[in-house]
């Protein structure tokens, strides 16, 4: 295991929290250990963890004339259906 | 304060055909001005909403490409909300479940479906006041929980 920097932990609340939580589903882990899962788990769900803290979501003039540009203009299939007729059956 | 949007406005902004399209666009503007003045003001879906959309948008219209425009929606440069993911998935399916089951009888047309039901749990769990839906059903049951 390697030592990378002393990091200082503001949600040290937190991660006890967790670790009580864990605790209570009988998986005793130790901080060290819970904290090397998370950065495994972000790891393996990077993309949400992009879109949910770093994807600036502001409703932009940009953004209206993106949508506005891709809205289909064409005819749809099964017009006398409604959504839930076409998706769930009925 | 938080807004949740559920399929049915997605469908109708990027589908003109739709009889709700002109309302969804202007509703579009709605949001742009409103969070201009108010930032703190937040949009938001889940991801079963994002699933719900791409079924029902690959049924409606057969070409792929549109579908590509979508990413960009969910996915990409476009995105203006949100995207709420289940952290714990069987915890949250039980209580998605649980909301189907309290729910029984009291809609209008129909009972609710897995995805009614997640956008209606999500609002409680995230403290959301509004849905922007063109599903009426909606209505009572906002004004339902709202009092409770």
């Amino acid at each position: 295991m390697g030592i990378l920097a002393n990091v200082k932990l503001s949600k040290k609340d937190m991660l006890e929290e967790l670790q009580a939580k864990l605790r209570l589903l009988h998986k005793k882990l130790t901080q060290q250990e819970l904290l090397d899962k998370c950065v495994e788990f972000t790891q393996q769900n990077f993309d949400r963890f992009v879109n949910e803290h770093f994807v600036d979501v502001a409703l932009t003039e940009e953004k209206i004339a993106t949508i506005k540009k891709n809205i289909y203009h064409g005819e749809i299939n099964y017009p006398g259906k409604t959504h839930d007729e076409l998706l769930y059956g009925g | 304060m938080k807004v949740i949007i559920d399929t049915n406005y997605f469908y109708a902004l990027y589908v003109e055909k739709d009889i709700f399209h002109q309302k969804a666009l202007a509703l579009l503007e709605t949001i742009h001005q409103k969070t201009k003045k108010n930032p703190s003001l937040g949009f938001l879906t889940n991801q079963f909403v994002v699933q719900e959309t791409y079924t029902l948008m690959n049924y409606r219209i057969k070409q792929s490409h549109f579908l590509h425009k979508l990413d960009e929606l969910f996915f990409g440069k476009a995105r203006f909300f949100e995207l709420y993911y289940s952290n714990s998935h069987i915890q949250e399916m039980k209580q998605i479940i649980q909301v189907m089951k309290d729910y029984i009888g009291m809609t209008p047309k129909r009972n609710l479906s897995f995805i009614d039901a997640s956008l209606i749990y999500h609002a409680k769990l995230l403290g959301v006041n509004q849905i922007i839906s063109f599903d009426g059903h909606f209505k009572n049951i906002l004004e339902y929980f709202n009092k409770q």
